[in-house]
């Protein structure tokens, strides 16, 4: 287990400048989101720690060391697709032999790995199945197993449950979030599914258009996003215009205390669930009308008229409201992110 | 550097069947190309010239020879795929077992043009099968008059023993691609409110028609350029383009060889011409086709 | 009423079959003919005659057929060898000259081999090619090539390379990549493409004829003058002994490959 950093890795397809430069560390044992939209490079960024394509500048270094010479095969940065990509002509159990095999594993010590491996991933009874015999879980299980048997330097993990449905894809993560734990194994994730990245990582690397925009654990990422792109990739959140100085907020909304030096205009965000909303009479704020709603079972989105402005939130299901009633809302711009304009 | 490496793999990957390729298939055509020019050092013939073809070109065993083949490679190619495509249909439609399927594959694959054309000879000659049958059933009295099929100047034994061979191919490679197009395609079609016959004649046809057409050119070109079966099945007159390719090439007179080459080479150009064909309608009826090949 | 069209196409169907199989039962009855004089439906007299002829005739039958079947397993075994690298990068690359190079090789399928040999045959007497058994090789391959290239290239972009990268990450090298994952994934089109370059050159008659210059005797070079001459008896025998050992042989590829692999539906995901 060890770290892996990559430094200004710049990667372009013929004239598409793919990925732009990128700095990243992740250290020991952590387990790192690639987060971002399809299509922004992540997947291309793993098959470079991997050794599957070069980078035209840059450097990548396992533990300080750098591996920029060395073959995808003698890496040991191991990748699992999002396609369990079994080899459909082998068992289970060979599929998860497959690495030491090839590493000229002796049987015996092979083998045991093998049944390591299947009672930690739960796969006992399936040893002599053909992958065209067993589930999906199932089958991205055993990827991950012959993943792992390799006792690979880095384990890196490409979208891998995208193709599972949603329970399916909640349990596995919840399994491989406990895994990495246990193992320790330094864990590069890339994903497209916010929540996957915040609940799993130590830190997120959000990824737009071939850059890092913002690298930190996922509380910084979700409360101080550093720019609009980020937290509009965690969410559809409400942005507010006005003016800021000498910490008051000054707004079509009215004037609000503000923690944030400097002055001039501004781009006020907040996120809908902190937003409190109470019937009229309860509470203090600003009043507005319900115009829209959306019942989701363990919360309800609503979209609130005040004055010019419609401002979103989100709120649990206890009290629910319903479209044309009025409220207040009680709006805490100290909750708020600020954007310079 | 790894970079370059992966930029001439596929080249490297070629080179040993490229080699072959251009050995001994370009190299013979050159050459066959140059001796029709006249250029045949081994008997001192050096000077380029185009008096060979102006020959041949004017020559009217030639000209039959030409037409003869022509007809023979169309109207066997044209049949088989009229024929194949229906059998094709009717295997789709139909709950067969799948013997028939490898019956028709693979019985025409494994018997080579020569003993089709003895089957074929066995069958329709005058002392074949079918005059017998005719015979014994008293539509015909003697052989004589049963009408001559084989080494007849309608080549019609020949047609009959490309089509054995060609019409379980093409039924067979329509059939495939049928088989594998999406069944939601055909679904769909069905739920617009298309009936079976207009399916396959609007959606699924459409599709295989690469397949298709690529085939037609195959068993075209084939039969255009055999020796074997026009040879043993065909009329002494007209002969078959390549029948008189090896007539002229094994003419005791090594000064003909030019002639022959020159036969040669007009089967090699038309051919290329098939080609040129062959790519055009992959590029007139879409590229994503290509899969369904 | 779908009940008759359903019943008249199962007819035509089985038409077909009978059609196609009609002539083989006759070529089979032939074979072990002593006489079928006019206007008989079948023989008159069964004999052996036929094939004790083949055994006894001073052809040396055993000879010929070892020379056949060693000249396309030959040729097989090569055309398969260039073929595999050549459908990996057609089926697997995109580059410069690609379409090209794919008209090249398919070529041959199109444009008269009865031509190209012609062409070739001086230089190969030059080379000292002509008359042997590796010039017939080498001009084997023309034909078979095509083919070759032709069925692994739709496998190639069909089982694609996605295998091969993940066992690359999992550590193994280029060698053990091809043997243990490339290969046994592409068996099965090996197998087609190989029964397929098998048969197209043991069926073989005028390159072997012009190439091997009577040198190199296969089966086809032997049938082909009783096929000429009309004596049906012979021919169909001989015809007979060529399509039994082509399924023979063909079986038993299938069955020898199949065991070794333990092949099956596994390969279909």
């Amino acid at each position: 287990m060890l770290s892996i950093e990559l430094v200004n890795v710049c990667k372009s397809f013929g004239d598409k400048n793919i990925i732009k430069g990128i700095n990243l560390r992740v250290e020991e044992g952590e387990l790192v989101s690639l987060l971002g939209p399809s299509g922004c490079g992540k997947s291309t960024t793993l098959k470079i720690i991997s050794g599957l394509l070069d980078p035209e500048e840059g450097d990548i270094l396992l533990n300080g060391e750098s591996v920029l010479r060395v073959p995808a095969e003698k890496r040991g940065a191991v990748i699992v697709f999002q396609e369990h990509l079994l080899f459909p002509h082998m068992t289970v159990a060979e599929n998860i032999g497959f690495g030491l095999r090839m590493a000229r594993v002796s049987k015996n010590d092979r083998l045991n790995a093998v049944k390591e491996m299947i009672d930690l991933m739960q796969l006992n009874g399936l040893e002599d199945k053909y992958p065209n015999e067993i589930s999906g879980g199932q089958s991205q299980r055993a990827a991950l197993a012959r993943a792992l048997a390799t006792k690979p330097k880095v384990l890196l993990l490409d979208e891998p449950f995208s193709s599972l449905d949603q329970r399916l894809r909640e349990s596995m993560r919840e399994f491989v979030y406990e895994i990495q734990r246990k193992l320790g194994i330094t864990t590069i994730l890339v994903t497209h599914d916010k929540e996957e990245a915040l609940m799993m990582s130590d830190k997120i690397a959000v990824m737009f258009d071939g850059s890092i925009v913002q690298f930190g654990t996922p509380e910084e990422v979700y409360n101080r996003s550093k720019t609009i792109e980020v937290a509009d990739f965690f969410g559809d959140n409400n942005y507010i215009e006005g003016t800021v100085e000498n910490n008051m907020f000054k707004c079509s909304l009215g004037e609000f205390h503000i923690n944030c030096c400097g002055s001039g205009k501004v781009m006020a965000m907040i996120r809908p669930e902190k937003i409190k909303v109470s019937p009229i009479g309860e509470g203090k704020g600003l009043k507005g009308i319900i115009n829209k709603k959306r019942y989701a079972g363990d919360r309800v989105y609503y979209s609130i008229q005040t004055g010019s402005t419609c401002i979103k939130s989100i709120g649990n299901a206890e009290y629910l409201f319903d479209i044309g009633d009025e409220v207040v809302i009680d709006l805490d711009f100290s909750n708020a992110t600020i954007y310079l304009d | 550097m790894n970079n370059l490496k992966v930029k001439f793999k596929p080249y490297i990957l070629l080179a040993p069947a490229l080699f072959i390729i251009l050995g001994i298939f370009m190299t013979g055509i050159i050459i066959g190309f140059a001796q029709s020019l006249g250029y045949f050092p081994v008997i001192g013939l050096r000077e380029l010239t185009l008096k060979y073809y102006k020959e041949i070109l004017t020559d009217k065993e030639f000209l039959t020879s030409l037409k003869f083949s022509l007809y023979i490679s169309l109207v066997s190619s044209v049949i088989a795929v009229i024929t194949g495509v229906a059998l094709a249909y009717l295997m789709l439609h139909n709950k067969h077992k799948k013997g028939v399927e490898q019956v028709l594959y693979k019985l025409p694959i494994v018997v080579p043009h020569i003993v089709a054309a003895l089957l074929m000879y066995n069958i329709l000659s005058q002392s074949g099968l079918l005059p017998r049958l005719l015979y014994n059933l008293g539509v015909i009295n003697s052989q004589q008059e049963f009408p001559a099929l084989i080494f007849d100047k309608r080549g019609i034994g020949v047609i009959a023993a490309y089509l054995w061979k060609e019409i379980p191919f093409i039924a067979m490679v329509v059939y495939t691609v049928l088989a594998n197009i999406n069944d939601r395609l055909t679904q769909v079609a069905l739920n617009l409110g298309a009936s079976k016959g207009q399916i396959f004649w609007h959606v699924l046809l459409p599709l295989a028609m690469p397949s298709i057409i690529s085939s037609f050119i195959i068993i075209f070109a084939f039969s255009f350029g055999a020796y074997e079966v026009p040879y043993l099945l065909g009329p002494t007159s007209p002969k078959a383009l390549a029948v008189q390719a090896y007539v002229e090439y094994s003419h005791p007179d090594l000064a003909n060889r030019p002639y022959a080459m020159a036969v040669n080479s007009i089967l090699t150009i038309i051919s290329f011409i098939l080609i040129w064909i062959y790519e055009k309608s992959f590029r007139i009826l879409g590229g994503n086709s290509e899969e369904i090949r | 009423m779908r009940k008759t069209r359903s019943l008249i196409n199962n007819l035509i169907l089985y038409s077909a079959v009978f059609l196609l199989l009609f002539p083989i039962v006759i070529l089979i009855l032939w074979s072990f003919t002593k006489s079928w004089p006019w206007p008989f439906l079948l023989p008159k007299e069964l004999s052996l005659r036929g094939f004790q002829s083949i055994i006894r005739s001073g052809n040396n039958m055993g000879n010929v057929v070892l020379c056949s079947i060693c000249l396309s397993m030959t040729v097989t075994i090569l055309t398969l060898a260039l073929s595999i690298p050549a459908a990996k990068a057609l089926g697997l690359y995109n580059f410069k000259g690609k379409r090209a190079v794919k008209m090249l090789i398919l070529a041959p399928l199109i444009v008269p081999t009865v031509s190209v040999s012609m062409g070739i045959h001086l230089a190969f007497m030059k080379i000292g090619l002509a008359n042997t058994f590796l010039g017939v090789v080498l001009v084997h391959l023309l034909p078979c090539l095509p083919y070759g290239v032709r069925i692994l290239t739709d496998v190639f972009e069909i089982t694609g390379d996605k295998m091969e990268i993940q066992a690359k990450v999992l550590g193994a090298r280029p060698l053990q990549v091809f043997l243990h994952i490339t290969l046994p994934m592409i068996m099965p089109g090996i197998l087609s493409a190989g029964s397929l370059i098998f048969i197209v050159s043991f069926s073989q008659y005028f390159l072997t004829f012009l190439i091997g210059g009577g040198r190199v005797i296969t089966l086809p070079m032997v049938m082909f003058p009783y096929i000429q001459s009309g004596d049906r008896i012979m021919a169909s025998s001989y015809s007979l002994v060529f399509l039994a050992a082509s399924l023979l042989l063909l079986i038993v590829l299938e069955k020898t490959v199949k065991s070794y692999y333990k092949t099956e539906n596994h390969f279909y995901i």
